[in-house]
């Protein structure tokens, strides 16, 4: 009944007390071997077909999406840990398989060395790097190892969404596919050689774009020390380990957007299992993203634009990966992260995690459950122009849209009254920081900037980056592209204002179009 | 009568030198042995189409303090009245292998939540969780699901 030599239950003697349910003596799927674990409530699987339900979920999951075209770049979040280490593996499986039914995109993976953050000593970075560097190469797609010192260099343009036209594929997914199809049988009769070549030739431009994208070079050297030290500065100005995590999640993702635009991947995958993205969705409740639920739990985010963030280990829970990275030798890297050896009330996340946890072990359908009233959320496409008059404000960290105005009757409204009535009256401010002075309107943007504090940056946020930048002692230390995008937003709501009354408004023109011609 | 028990913390079993551990006698210090071992571990397991393990498939977010990560033990269960169960392992584990925070790994009477256990490759959900019987030469492997994404 249990698997490998003697010794399982039922034996010589039997069990004190009947496990939940009764004990599975078969494969529930092919009713033959014997089983090695149990999914869900009390599905017992043996080896060879869970292996094939979690290949299967992964590639149904991209079929049933629909989101990636044949051909396409995608880089793969990889952070060492389980979830993201099994997702390499079935992006390598799904390569390799006969052609009919391939996976048709090209990958490449990158992974972000966060050791200043969580205190390393730099021999343990440089130890981890190296174990990380191994397992990159020895999958033969090109990777980019990148630090997260590299968000001091990146620029302001990183915060922009960039519109992006669903008409690039011309068609629609199964005449691409198709296409595809053709392309390689056509490459094949022709010959080898011109295929390999091309594919030669973008690992090569992939591997020198990855090296010019600045110091330092990835896997060679080790990131300045003062960007090191500035990156240490920055986290102990957070006062609490939630805004930490925040703010970790928040440079990590810019950083990872922008090696996919200047590396020319059109796609990101991150390794979120199930239940992370359900621990993820009661966590950002808790934080005030309710608004962006969708977009930070759903299979695909597409707040950036032209890069698609998607998710396809969300149907995966943590034990069905823990059991197949065991089962078929996955290689993963511990890394310890912020939180590691953290009590459970250290931050949100973690009492969240706990309590999640906990609750699954007594009610075993408790992620599962999140997780689809999750999957029930959905964000509506904008219909508007992008660039035009309508565009919708986007929070500077977290890219999504702003969910601050505060209408009459919003909970918003009244915790913003709230606070301005505990708070003591400020001094009278000497003007609008550089764009005050209304009579110099061209030196505005070479006048010295004012002084970053806090009330400059927020009406640029979301209200959960709100609650991130207030529990910083100090915004000095943020990356210098956060504050050039702030200041650039800021001159140009500035001086929307000042031309406020001569911009035609949507509704002017459509009457205008109405009028008779005089 | 004493059972001898295979305690993988990572399931490789290609790691040279298992250290024996008995009952009662402090173990060694974990540092320079851990990353002698992990090491060592490392350049065998290694193969050239990259399948292998990398060893972290261990208890992590207590590992490095509280017990040696990844690495193979053999212990030896002092011998009682009756026979050892999965339970009372726990209780010896947290007694003798775990230095510190021990309420990282056990909680009440089982493992905390989100600590996934396998009983010779197999799920103990499938064996009776707490109340399997371990037998000579089992082989227990403890992996952490809190951590990693």
């Amino acid at each position: 009944m249990c698997e490998a030599e003697e010794g399982g239950c039922g034996n010589e003697t039997q069990p004190k007390r009947a496990p939940r349910g009764s004990c599975p003596s078969k494969c529930m799927k092919c009713k033959e071997g014997s089983p090695v674990l149990i999914i869900r409530v009390g599905d017992a699987f043996c080896k060879s077909c869970f292996k094939d339900y979690f290949v299967h979920k992964f590639r149904a999951m991209l079929g049933k999406n629909r989101c990636i075209y044949p051909g396409e770049k995608v880089l793969l979040a990889f952070s060492g840990g389980p979830a993201s280490s099994s997702m390499v593996r079935q992006v390598q499986e799904g390569l390799s398989r006969e052609a009919a039914k391939k996976l048709r995109f090209k990958p490449g993976i990158i992974y972000v060395d966060e050791g200043a953050v969580c205190r390393q000593s730099p021999g343990k970075r440089e130890e981890i790097r190296s174990q990380m560097e191994m397992i990159l190469q020895a999958t033969g797609f090109p990777y980019h190892l990148v630090c997260l010192e590299e968000v001091f260099d990146l620029p302001g343009s990183v915060l922009h969404s960039i519109p992006h036209s669903a008409t690039d594929h011309g068609g629609s997914y199964k005449e691409a596919v198709d296409g595809f199809i053709r392309w390689q049988q056509h490459e094949k009769t022709a010959g080898d050689s011109a295929s390999s070549l091309e594919n030669q030739l973008a690992r090569l431009s992939v591997h020198r774009s990855s090296q010019q994208e600045g110091p330092p070079v990835p896997g060679t050297r080790p990131p300045p020390v003062a960007h090191t030290e500035a990156l240490t500065k920055l986290f102990g100005a957070v006062k609490t380990l939630t805004a930490k995590e925040e703010l970790l999640q928040t440079l990590r993702n810019h950083l990872i957007l922008h090696v996919a635009r200047t590396s020319g991947y059109s796609k990101v995958m991150m390794g979120d299992s199930g239940t992370r993205v359900a621990v993820k969705l009661l966590t950002n409740l808790c934080l005030g993203r309710g608004a962006f639920l969708a977009a930070d739990t759903g299979f695909s985010d597409s707040r950036h634009g032209d890069v698609l963030f998607l998710r396809p280990m969300r149907e995966y829970t943590a034990k069905e990966i823990a059991f197949y990275n065991c089962f078929f030798e996955v290689p993963t890297v511990f890394t310890p992260a912020l939180d590691t050896k953290t009590p459970d009330r250290a931050s949100i996340h973690r009492l969240i995690e706990s309590f999640l946890y906990r609750l699954q072990c007594d009610f075993p359908s408790t992620t599962s459950t999140v997780c689809r009233t999750g999957e029930k959320l959905c964000v509506t496409s904008p219909e508007a122009d992008p660039g035009g008059p309508t565009e919708t404000p986007q929070c500077l960290f977290c890219l999504c849209a702003l969910d601050t105005n505060a209408v009459d009757g919003s909970s918003l409204q009244s915790t913003v009254l709230s606070e301005q009535l505990c708070q003591k009256p400020l001094p009278p401010s000497t003007g609008n920081g550089c764009c005050g002075g209304a009579s110099n309107q061209t030196g505005c943007c070479r006048a010295p900037l004012a002084p970053r504090d806090s009330s400059q940056l927020l009406p640029l946020l979301c209200y959960s980056c709100r609650l991130t930048i207030k529990d910083m002692s100090s915004l000095e230390p943020l990356p210098a592209y956060i504050h050039l995008e702030a200041e650039r937003r800021r001159c140009r709501a500035a001086m929307k204002q000042e031309i406020q009354e001569f911009l035609l408004e949507e509704e002017d023109s459509d009457a205008a179009e109405g009028l008779p011609l005089s | 009568m004493k059972d001898s028990i295979y305690m993988c913390l990572r399931e490789n079993e290609r790691v040279k030198n298992p250290f024996f551990v008995v009952a009662g006698q402090p173990p060694p210090p974990p540092e320079a042995d851990a990353a002698s071992r992990f090491r060592c571990g490392q350049r065998r397991s290694l193969t050239k189409d990259g399948g292998a393990l990398v060893p972290a498939a261990g208890v992590r977010r207590w590992s490095r303090a509280l017990v040696w990560r990844d690495q193979k033990q053999r212990v030896t269960l002092p011998s009682q009245e009756g026979p050892w169960d999965v339970r009372k392992l726990l209780v010896w584990m947290k007694e003798n292998l775990l230095k510190e925070r021990p309420e990282l790994f056990v909680q009440g009477d089982s493992v905390r939540p989100g600590i996934l256990v396998l009983i010779n490759g197999a799920d103990w959900e499938l064996m009776g969780e707490l109340d399997y019987l371990l037998q000579d030469q089992d082989n227990v492997v403890f992996i952490s699901t809190l951590h990693g994404g």
